[in-house]
């Protein structure tokens, strides 16, 4: 149980509210991408379970005093500058964005070895397609969701957010 | 038998066309929701299937544009009086149940299931699924069917006491070239004969179909091949009952029979499970704002379709050149946002409903008219802004 | 199997599966059935490659193998078999050069075999549909001094056709086989006499009243950025000093483009959907990737005309009491390796037939055939008929085949703009600068036509990934750059700020630049890969100065003269070319990067002297009188147009010459 008595959020949970704290797009918009289960699947499988629980247990105590301090300070410091994560927090924000999983550092498997699936891969079309780039850049992804014929003549806009 | 209404002015001949745009708009979010709930890549028989008949209804909403404007008057989104109605609303609202034709029934926003197919069948068919016109219960200045709506339509247009020749002009007609990504063309009403030609299109192809159809060959062209390689299309009921029965007609077959020939593969797990839930005041969770920006989306769409039937052009303000000219073909911009619906959709539908757990969001498809409505909601997605963390 | 008056198993043999096979077989049957007495030729088609999806949720798949591939290059939504390889840009390697010049380890790590000094770095595609599954659809005409290089500037050949020739066929073109939208009074170029409608004028004054030419579509709208540069450009008269140290003055205007995209009709006018579904693709929608591939198709590709013959030819008897008809097989998976016949050296001959084999992906040995016809048709990709006629010892008097090979090499440059502008959004191009196409100059360099980029840095910098790479962070120090909002936003204010410019030179023909074959050097069919030669002239290079000098006016004159580079992002010129680079090429002690821009052109030149020249203006062998050598193989010189339109004009009007020829037979 976390403080003032509310039941401890799932991994998935936890996970997603990662994703919305490092991505800058909210719950609903990383849900209408359908990936949140893929990528949660995607980063268990690449850093292992066992260091996905100490990353979420992290972020879940991080997250817990943020939303005290109305702040993301305590995410700041206790896991995106944090060099045990910070190698996975570059890749996860590269998923998103992207929809590719950039491999982790030497560095880091030095200490957490490495998975065969760390390698560089577009995890799907679809997530190709989701890539948070294109919505940040007021696009569409190259191939897919075209915005309509002309649409390219009118001024450009991006969504406010 | 019960009489059917009969269109005996002018001015209600406008307002049944008024109702007639309104019709043809009202079955589209329904097809697009189940289009819409099918995940990416899955399902393309269904897809296509459905995406044709829907590319057809824009047809229709713009020819009964056409014939409308034809007789002088604006399409609008505003209610109109039809016989002794009044304030009967063009724009569907869901769950719809017809203001004009009692025989279709409820008309409700469903992802791809089988009773979503029920419904489209329903609809399409010449009696909306009932054994005789009689069987189905009408009110006064309504209709029993859309058939027996367009026949009366198709009746007024052809009495120069109710529209003389001279009553027809050919203005504000969008042009063929306009449309695209359908079967069939658009005519550019001039004079009696083509407003004539207009509705008989509609009726030919999609709802309204004439009774006796159902036992012709079920393959029977509604729009012939304009490429000349073979393309065809059939008409909607043939191809719903494809859809619900998952086999194709034989070309042998006649409208009524069960389909016969190959299967159609229709894999309803492939579907997203979307649950429409009606707006019940602002939201202020991100799922919330998101079903908003459909409805302000889908509004600003409906806008510029009516817009563009009016004849009027679209104004973009380009920030970096306040002086550049400002004024867009509407219909273009329309279908802008119709591209950017679709996503929208798609999103909704893969996002979990907070409040019904296995289920997903539900597109609304609530036209929020220009006004302190529209306002509220304009202010409220910009006030979201910086909110979610 | 014999159904022709000459005991041959067909009418006609096509080699190549593409655009100029399409147009041929289309002509030669709509032509051949209009004369008196009417003909209905037999025709086959033979593709090396792969059959194509031939129904929107097929070709679907193709789409998500683009979305699927890491590196989304132009051939990565076809797959190619090791029986049909294809080069790849990624192939791409610097052959190692002795110090005498010659080659010391040639790069050969793909399809080709790069022998130098510099790499070819265009591709193609082995697949039904050709190249024109990810071409970009530019259908530029070429101008008339492009026509006679050496009667206007004393530099290169001349064609034996002038633009006048060409212009009906151009007509065609447009019309008939691609579908071409475009505003003629946009076509603003230099060496047409200021007036674009008098250049497009048609003779076909049954069908353009007063020889008032239009496009079969109105233009494809331009881009926001075509709009910016536009107004941020105007009046700029860019000044270049040439090695007399005379001035040029070139004034810049930006014109939209004439695209084969899918446009608003002109009365009369269908546009053809795509394949098998099509209701689709009816308007260009704004992918953004008509290279590598077309999800709406669009764009035209050579499918939309297979198909349509397919269709409406199909291979076999008519019904009872049907009218006769052409009949047209294609058969994929089908290398031809031989072109069979009586050619002696220094002398003409026949071909007698053609030798494919059929391979299989099943683990089967591939099946050997011999097909004859009355006429054979090669249109299987310059690169491709060179290889195919070298390796057969035929049609080469001249000593032609293979060499005069010619790209369009282009030139980079990019640069971040001052205000978001809506970068990666609509067609990869939708308007150039064309003041540079013709002039004076020619006699000492290369002319060149300018393309605005719609894709932001797509091209030169990978973007958006390496944008996002260089804001995310990682790498050594492992650390997060910026994440959350921030990283939002910033992107936000980076991304729809840049653009790019390829400068496309003209390249001049050389005897130098070739293909040629070499034993040592083989697929696993056993046909020759093709072995290159490939060098800029200093014509070439000469322009490579000027197009620079040129970007760096017109990017002051955006206020985007300050040179930076990333992962600095401010409004700045980004240009910088990385000596190691295999694209790399130094002349004046200054490096450049030029990039292949997929415009295989002139291994088979076309002339009216033997001696000289490999075809004659009909692209017939002058040494093999049934034998049709065809596509941008056969173009003497190129222009600063891409060739498609071109090579489509020339096939139409070989298309109506076999026709003809067919006419003088019995029915």
């Amino acid at each position: 149980m976390a403080d003032n008595g509310t039941p401890t959020p799932s991994p998935q949970q936890i996970f997603t509210e990662l994703s919305v704290a490092l991505t800058g797009f909210n719950r609903a918009e990383l849900a209408g991408t359908g990936l949140i289960e893929t990528y949660y699947t995607t980063l268990l499988r690449i850093i292992g379970e066992r260091e996905a629980g100490h990353l979420f247990a992290a972020v879940a105590e991080a997250l817990a005093a943020d939303r005290k301090n109305h702040d993301g300070e305590a995410l700041r410091r206790q896991v995106v500058e944090n060099p045990r994560y910070s190698p996975v927090v570059v890749s996860l924000i590269k998923l998103w964005y992207l929809g590719s999983w950039y491999p982790l550092s030497g560095g880091y498997r030095d200490i957490h070895g490495s998975t065969a699936e760390d390698v560089e891969h577009v995890v799907s079309p679809q997530a190709y397609r989701e890539g948070l780039v294109w919505i940040a850049a007021g696009a569409h992804p190259m191939g897919a969701k075209p915005p309509g014929f002309g649409s390219w003549a009118e001024p450009p806009s991006l969504p406010v957010f | 038998m019960t009489e059917s209404t009969r269109i005996t002015s002018l001015k209600d001949l406008k307002a049944a066309l008024q109702l007639a745009v309104g019709l043809e708009l009202s079955t589209i979010p329904v097809y697009l929701t189940a289009l819409y709930s099918i995940e990416a890549g899955r399902n393309t028989d269904a897809a296509q299937t459905i995406r044709s008949v829907v590319m057809e209804e824009m047809l229709h909403m713009t020819l009964a544009a056409n014939v409308l404007n034809a007789l002088g008057e604006v399409p609008s989104t505003r209610p109109v009086d039809f016989q002794d109605r009044r304030n009967l609303s063009p724009i569907p609202a869901y769950p719809l149940d017809s203001p004009l034709v009692s025989g279709i029934g409820t008309l409700e926003l469903l992802p791809l299931t089988p009773r979503a197919v029920d419904g489209f069948v329903r609809i399409e068919h010449p009696l909306h699924g009932a054994a005789t016109l009689d069987a189905i219960p009408v009110q006064s200045g309504g209709f029993r069917t859309i058939g027996e709506f367009y026949d009366a339509v198709d009746a007024a247009l052809n009495d120069p006491a109710i529209c003389p020749d001279d009553v027809f002009r050919p203005v504000r007609q969008i042009p063929d070239s306009d449309y695209y990504g359908g079967a069939g063309h658009v005519i550019e009403v001039k004079d009696r004969a083509t407003a004539r030609e207009a509705v008989l299109k509609i009726v030919d192809q999609g709802e309204g179909l004439p009774e006796e159809y159902l036992h012709r060959p079920a393959k029977t062209v509604t729009d012939a091949d304009r490429l000349g390689s073979g393309w065809q299309m059939y008409s909607h009921y043939a191809r719903f009952r494809e859809l619900q029965c998952g086999r194709r007609f034989r070309p042998d077959q006649r409208a009524d029979q069960n389909p016969e020939g190959a299967m159609l593969l229709v894999d309803h797990t492939a579907v997203q499970p979307a649950l429409y839930t009606p707006h019940n005041g602002g939201s202020d969770s991100p799922e919330g704002a998101a079903l908003d920006a459909f409805d302000l989306a889908y509004s600003h769409l409906v806008d510029d379709i009516y817009r563009a039937f009016a004849g009027e052009p679209k104004e973009v303000v380009d920030p970096l050149d306040r002086h550049a000219d400002r004024e867009r073909p509407a219909l273009r911009s329309a279908v802008h946002i119709m591209y950017a619906l679709k996503n929208m959709a798609v999103a909704l539908m893969r996002t979990p409903n907070p409040a019904k757990p296995g289920h997903t969001l539900c597109p609304r498809f609530s036209y929020v008219p220009p006004g302190g409505d529209r306002d509220k909601l304009v202010q409220r997605l910009e006030n979201r802004g910086g909110q979610d963390r | 199997m014999s159904t022709n008056d000459h005991d041959h198993d067909y009418d006609i043999v096509i080699v190549g599966g593409g655009i100029s096979a399409a147009t041929i077989a289309k002509t030669v049957i709509e032509k051949a059935a209009a004369q008196t007495p009417p003909r209905h030729p037999r025709i086959l088609v033979l593709e090396a490659g792969r059959a194509t999806a031939m129904s929107a949720d097929k070709y679907d798949t193709y789409v998500d193998a683009y979305q699927e591939a890491l590196a989304k290059v132009p051939n990565s939504p076809y797959p190619a078999s090791s029986s049909a390889p294809q080069p790849n840009v990624l192939d791409i390697g610097r052959p190692i050069m002795g110090p005498d010049g010659t080659t010391r380890v040639p790069s050969d790590n793909g399809y080709f075999v790069q022998m130098g000094p510099l790499p070819f770095g265009s591709d193609y595609a082995r697949s039904l549909g050709g190249t024109t599954l990810h071409w970009l659809g530019t259908c530029l005409r070429m101008l008339p001094n492009d026509f006679r290089m050496q009667d206007a500037y004393g530099h290169s050949v001349n064609w034996p056709l002038r633009y006048e020739d060409l212009k009906p066929y151009y007509e065609r073109a447009e019309w008939d086989i691609i579908g071409v939208s475009a505003d003629v009074e946009d076509q603003v170029y230099p060496g047409i006499g200021g007036d674009p409608a008098k250049y497009f004028e048609s003779a076909d004054t049954g069908k353009f009243p007063g020889g008032v030419y239009h496009f079969p579509m109105e233009r494809i709208p331009s881009s926001y950025l075509d709009q910016y540069l536009a107004k941020k450009s105007a009046g700029l008269v860019v000044e270049l000093t040439d090695d007399h140290g005379r001035p040029h003055t070139f004034p810049v205007e930006v014109s939209n483009t004439p695209v084969g995209r899918n446009s608003r009709p002109a009365e009369g006018y269908q546009p053809i959907g795509a394949v098998g579904n099509f209701d689709q693709g009816q308007r260009c929608e704004g992918n953004s990737s008509c290279i590598p591939i077309c999800p709406a198709q669009a764009k035209y590709n050579a499918l939309k005309t297979l198909y349509e013959l397919i269709v409406k030819y199909p291979d076999r008897e008519p019904a009872d009491g049907g009218a006769r008809k052409a009949r047209v097989a294609i058969r994929s998976q089908c290398v031809v390796s031989r072109v069979l016949h009586t050619q002696r050296t220094g002398g003409t001959g026949t071909v007698t037939g053609l030798t494919y084999r059929t391979y299989f992906d099943d683990g089967s040995a591939p099946v050997e055939h011999t097909v004859t016809a009355d006429t054979y048709v090669l249109a299987a990709n310059a690169v491709e008929n060179a290889t195919l006629l070298l390796a057969s010892g035929a049609a080469n008097n001249s000593d032609q085949v293979g060499r005069n090979l010619m790209d369009h090499p282009l030139l980079i440059t990019w640069g971040l703009l001052e205000d978001g502008v809506g970068a990666f959004r609509g067609p990869g191009s939708t308007s150039g600068i064309p003041a540079f196409r013709d002039g004076t100059f020619r006699s000492e360099r290369t002319a060149f036509r300018v393309e605005i980029g719609n894709w932001g840095w797509n091209f030169p910098e990978n973007a958006p990934y390496d944008t996002v790479h260089d804001l995310v962070g990682g790498g050594e120090s492992g650390q997060v750059g910026l994440y959350g909002k921030e990283l939002r936003a910033r992107l936000g204010e980076i991304l729809p700020r840049q653009f790019r410019i390829a400068w496309e030179l003209e390249q001049d023909p050389e005897p130098t630049n070739r293909v040629t074959i070499d034993d040592r050097y083989k697929d696993a069919l056993g046909n020759h890969r093709p072995v290159i030669h490939y060098d800029l002239s200093p014509y070439v290079r000469a322009s490579l100065p000027w197009a620079s000098e040129a970007s760096r006016q017109l990017f002051t004159q955006l206020g985007i003269g300050d040179e930076v580079r990333r992962p600095e992002y401010r409004p700045g010129d980004y240009t910088h070319y990385d000596p190691d680079d295999p694209s790399a090429v130094t002349h004046d002690g200054v490096t450049y990067w030029v990039r292949g821009a997929g415009h295989v052109v002139g291994t088979h030149r076309m002339g009216t002297d033997p001696a000289t020249s490999v075809v004659d203006s009909h692209q017939r062998s002058h040494d093999l009188p049934n034998l049709y050598i065809v596509g941008c193989g056969s173009m003497p010189t190129l222009g600063t147009s891409n060739p498609t339109l071109t090579m489509t004009a020339l096939a139409l009007r070989t298309g109506d010459r076999i026709a003809e020829q067919l006419k003088g037979k019995d029915a």
